[in-house]
């Protein structure tokens, strides 16, 4: 029996002594060397496999060349490289906040990109606040209840918000698009029924209804990353719409393109895919099942702009990654130059001397100006607007530069009033 | 013979977990007080689920529901009432085990698989509820800001807390699976029949243990959402209930503390390869695969194995 | 909204085809429980595989043979997994045969990354089924038609080997009593491997026929393995006739509900499975649930 008991002692012991000495060998902080200068450290948590790993990859990667560049050019503040760590919370929450406390309070980070869709970045809001220190970017929440709700004053976003996206839509389609001339147009929303999707419906409607106020507007909800829209195209196709206005994005856009095009559906109606799905991440595999003459909203494309910047850009990340960047990742690039420019204009990683640079800066790049608005905290650029037209492979479809233009986000944002009295009737 | 050689080396051998459980904190860095704290609660659910897969033969499927239901307890009545904490907190297991008497009372008159898939099904009920009831749980954005009393707002002092909470459930369970009701269970899992034929009704003696199980997976979920200030639908998904599952394997389920080593098995292995590696899922499944092929018994068999090995 | 003719026949036409999809995937599961009394979490995780499996060959040289060379593919990895790791847990504990195919779920997830990445992948246009016809006013596209009949064609195919060769007897007797098969000379060792294999190949082929639909995306087969469980229980675990009753069910409760509860219908599904099990645990045409 005492052999057993000791064995038993001895067994758990040992094995608890091994996790523990493991890990925190493997937690604690890697000291700097005395001579090179510390590093501004950055936290990356990002949701690299799952639903939004279409997402976040090209993001991820743009961030990672930004930071790659800036350190080769001599870095920062007099010296100071760019150091990342990343994490891949794999979509859940419970990972989220356990990666962002890693981030801010183990490795304490100066900062931290985290917050990809909207449960995790609420999960990434909640940990910031509960740190008091370092600053966070949310990458992928478009919802408006993070930046008026939700605001911290710690917490930034470079997403495009749910707002002028959706303003945006209506815009598009009823000064320039497909519902330009018609007096009592139908629209159809189909959308997966999660936070994104509700959000730009709650903005999309009553902007429509104020350019076209005739207009019928049906939705149908599929669940969140659905592969099979056959029982709602039939739907949409009995409503005979002369818009379809898609929120799909993921492995939602192959199964819906593949599906619509094998129901006819576009002999019937138009499509209006939002979020940036015209990325060459998915034109790549359903370049030809866009219709021609699909209206889109994205960054950048091949070509578009294509002026000397956007080529060294595209040139670049070809370098870095092997692989054309992604719609999604250009948003980033930018982010972490504009990032930049505030930590040089702050002169510190301080907090508290870096917000107000955020807040007061402005760079100018080959999408044009970018700035950050102080009372919400989102990182302001812009999009292109248009239809797609057929281009050669490997891409199948681009912008026609006739009909497409640029919008700056706050042309169609809230004002500062608004934002400031939807945040007093939530208290 | 209270104080018979088995009694004291188990006393001796909590006693020493128990004192480096208090002391870690105050030597350890802030992060790892969290994972500790993380360990423990999931150790809690993982012991909540073992009563029933290890003490008494019925493997669920659908714990996570429960462990989802504390959480959703807690977050609710915090953000949406004025209840002081503790009251959220106690609801926590009673709610959950409410909920487990309803369930309970239709899984346990079927049997191994069947058991198992009603387990399941409601459990993902219970999860579509919460995602798809956006306007009372938030949805898919889950809860956050949930507000915590200031005295448990550090994170050594919430870690004492969470210890507290769990000795006391790990001493009531430790009575429970002890006393002639568990031994009832534990003859319920080797030999049903003859069990019954003792004149004892099996459904009422399962009926409670699925109770008692459901109750203390909700507390393991009250005690996350206030360890994250947050309830997501994620908490009550299968694939949670399916990490009940491992743990409880990993750990040993023939071991009362089987789980918690699990859990902390479970924890630290994640952490520490997906600090280095980017594939943890692929490393998981291997793992499960050589635990299930031979180490059936778990960590905690370990030591049956060295007995044996003479 | 106009409930006309056409509307409906076209959710009844999305419907049936969703469930024979369900069909072809529940068969397989209830086959592999039904003989070898194993739950097959993994079950999504070969047809997602075969999916994707089936575009890279596909783009390399054509659907057509990739339609032919994955399932078998599939199958033969299938019995791989069965020789080396399910053999060992047959009379294991319940737990551990649960842990053990949802082990080879989480192999699945990372094997699909490290292959094939995570950004989602399209199967090459099939110009054989570009098109549809239309009957009676509903648009049948041609490759749901591929789907429906590849379906019942396999469905056929397997009552012929289950009803009316030897070897189905066998596999039928099986499922009744593996022991008593065994007491007479039945190698019911090699049976499980061929019988799980067979599994497999029917998930394959479901693999197969959904490529030219769908995307390929991570998470698919999380999303179907629960859909496969709701159809064997609602139709009978054990029962091919039962898979596909309860296949077509809820491939129709999911396109007719959408219609009446849009929000709630993936509640929906678990609700029907709940009540199921609750009214009659052995499912429409299983057998008796003791």
């Amino acid at each position: 029996m005492e052999k057993i008991k000791s064995l038993n002692f001895i067994i758990l012991s040992t094995l608890m002594l091994f996790f523990l000495i493991t890990f925190v060998w493997g937690i604690y902080p890697v000291p700097i060397k005395a001579e090179d200068k510390p590093p501004i450290k950055v936290g990356i948590v990002y949701p690299i496999s799952g639903v939004m790993g279409t997402i976040a990859i090209p993001s991820y990667k743009a961030h990672l060349l930004a930071m790659s560049e800036i350190n080769a050019k001599g870095g920062l503040l007099g010296g100071r490289k760019f150091e990342w760590i990343v994490r891949d919370p794999m979509g859940k929450p419970e990972l989220e906040t356990r990666y962002c406390r890693e981030m801010l309070i183990s490795e304490k980070v100066d900062i931290l990109h985290a917050g990809y869709g909207s449960a995790l970045g609420m999960a990434a809001s909640a940990v910031v606040a509960e740190s008091g220190r370092g600053l966070a970017f949310l990458e992928g929440g478009k919802t408006s209840k993070l930046r008026n709700e939700k605001f911290h004053r710690n917490v930034f976003f470079l997403e495009q918000e749910d707002v002028p996206e959706a303003r945006g839509m209506a815009k598009a389609l009823c000064e320039y698009g497909p519902l330009k001339d018609i007096k009592e147009p139908k629209v159809y929303f189909l959308s997966w029924d999660y936070e994104y999707g509700r959000s730009l419906y709650h903005w999309f409607a009553p902007a429509l209804k104020k350019y076209k106020p005739n207009v019928k507007l049906m939705e149908a909800w599929t669940k969140v990353a659905e592969t099979d829209y056959t029982p709602y195209i039939s739907l949409i196709a009995g409503a005979k719409p002369d818009v379809v206005v898609t929120t799909i994005w993921g492995g939602g856009i192959p199964s819906f393109l593949k599906q619509a095009k094998a129901y006819g559906l576009w002999d019937i109606t138009n499509l209006f895919a939002s979020t940036e799905v015209a990325g060459v991440e998915y034109l790549r595999e359903v370049g030809e099942l866009f219709p021609v003459g699909t209206w889109v909203n994205v960054m950048e494309l091949p070509g578009i702009p294509g002026n000397e910047g956007h080529r060294k850009y595209w040139e670049a990340f070809r370098k870095m990654h092997g692989e054309d960047p992604g719609a999604f990742g250009v948003r980033n690039y930018i982010a972490t130059y504009f990032l930049a420019k505030a930590i040089e204009n702050a002169k510190s990683l301080d907090p508290e001397k870096l917000i107000p640079a955020l807040e007061n800066t402005s760079i100018d790049t080959f999408l044009g100006k970018v700035w950050m608005r102080k009372t919400n905290h989102q990182m302001m650029t812009g999009m292109y607007w248009g239809p797609l037209i057929k281009s050669d492979p490997p891409y199948h479809r681009t912008l026609d530069k006739a009909k497409m233009y640029w919008l700056n986000d706050i042309d169609v944002s809230l004002t500062d009033d608004e934002i400031l009295n939807i945040r007093k009737s939530i208290k | 013979m209270f104080f018979g050689k088995k009694r004291r080396s188990i006393i001796g051998l909590s006693l020493f977990i128990l004192l480096l459980a208090l002391f870690l904190p105050v030597v350890l860095p802030k992060f790892l007080t969290f994972l500790l704290t993380e360990i423990i609660i999931f150790g809690l659910f993982g012991i909540a689920v073992n009563l029933l897969v290890g003490y008494s033969g019925m493997v669920t499927f659908g714990h996570g529901a429960f462990y989802g239901l504390g959480a959703y307890t807690v977050g609710l009545f915090l953000t949406k009432t004025g209840v002081p904490f503790i009251v959220a907190f106690l609801l926590a297991p009673i709610i959950a085990s409410f909920f487990g008497l309803i369930i309970g009372f239709f899984c346990v008159r079927l049997t191994q698989f069947y058991f198992a898939m009603l387990t399941l099904a409601f459990g993902m009920l219970i999860w579509a509820i919460i995602y798809k009831w956006e306007k009372f749980t938030g949805g898919d954005n889950g809860l956050v800001g949930v507000p915590l009393p200031s005295i448990l707002s550090s994170t050594q002092a919430f870690y004492y807390f969470t210890v507290c909470v769990v000795i006391i459930c790990l001493i009531v369970l430790w009575r429970i699976v002890n006393s002639p009701f568990g031994y009832t269970m534990r003859a319920i899992r080797e030999n049903p029949e003859r069990v019954r034929f003792l004149g004892i009704n099996l459904t009422r003696y399962k009926l409670a243990i699925f109770v008692i199980s459901s109750g203390f997976a909700g507390i393991s979920g009250g005690l996350y959402t206030a360890f994250t200030k947050g309830a997501f639908p994620d908490y009550a998904s299968w694939a949670k209930s399916g990490e009940g599952l491992i743990i409880v394997l990993i750990g040993g389920m023939s071991s009362f503390i089987g789980p918690l080593i699990g859990a902390a098995v479970l924890v630290f292995l994640q952490q520490i390869v997906t600090m280095i590696f980017q594939y943890w899922s692929i490393v998981l499944g291997i793992l499960l695969l050589l635990v299930v092929l031979f180490l059936p018994e778990g960590v905690m068999g370990i030591k049956e194995k060295v007995r044996f090995q003479r | 909204m106009d409930l006309n003719f056409s509307l409906l026949g076209a959710q009844a036409v999305a419907g049936l085809t969703r469930g024979m999809l369900y069909y072809l995937l529940a068969s397989g599961l209830t086959l592999i429980f039904g003989v070898l009394g194993i739950i097959n979490f993994a079950h999504g995780t070969f047809y997602m595989i075969t999916v994707f499996l089936t575009i890279t060959l596909a783009v390399h040289t054509n659907y057509w043979i990739a339609a032919i060379l994955a399932p078998v593919i599939l199958s033969l990895i299938g019995g791989i997994c069965e020789f080396f790791l399910l053999r060992r847990i047959y009379k294991a504990h319940h737990l551990l045969q649960l842990l053990l195919t949802f082990a080879l779920v989480y192999i699945g997830v990372d094997v699909v990354k490290i292959f094939w990445g995570t950004y989602p992948k399209s199967l090459p246009q099939v110009d054989l089924l570009q098109g549809g016809i239309f009957i009676g006013g509903i648009r049948l596209p041609f490759s749901y038609l591929f789907m429906i009949s590849v379906s019942a064609a396999t469905g056929i195919a397997l009552w012929l080997i289950l009803y009316k060769t030897k070897w189905g007897t066998i596999i039928r007797a099986c499922t009744i009593d593996s022991e008593v098969a065994d007491t007479l000379g039945i190698n019911v060792r090699m049976l499980f491997t061929l019988v799980f294999m067979l599994g497999i190949y029917l998930a394959g082929i479901g693999g197969v026929v959904a490529a030219p639909v769908i995307g390929a995306v991570s998470g698919m087969d999380m999303e179907i393995i629960i859909l496969c469980f709701a159809v064997a229980i609602v139709g009978g675990v054990g029962s091919l006739r039962g898979a596909l009753l309860g296949a077509l069910i809820i491939g129709l409760v999911e396109s007719f509900g959408l219609l009446v509860l849009p929000q709630f219908a993936i509640a929906f599904i678990f609700g029907v499975m709940t009540i199921v099990l609750i009214l009659r645990p052995r499912g429409l045409l299983g057998r008796s649930a003791s």
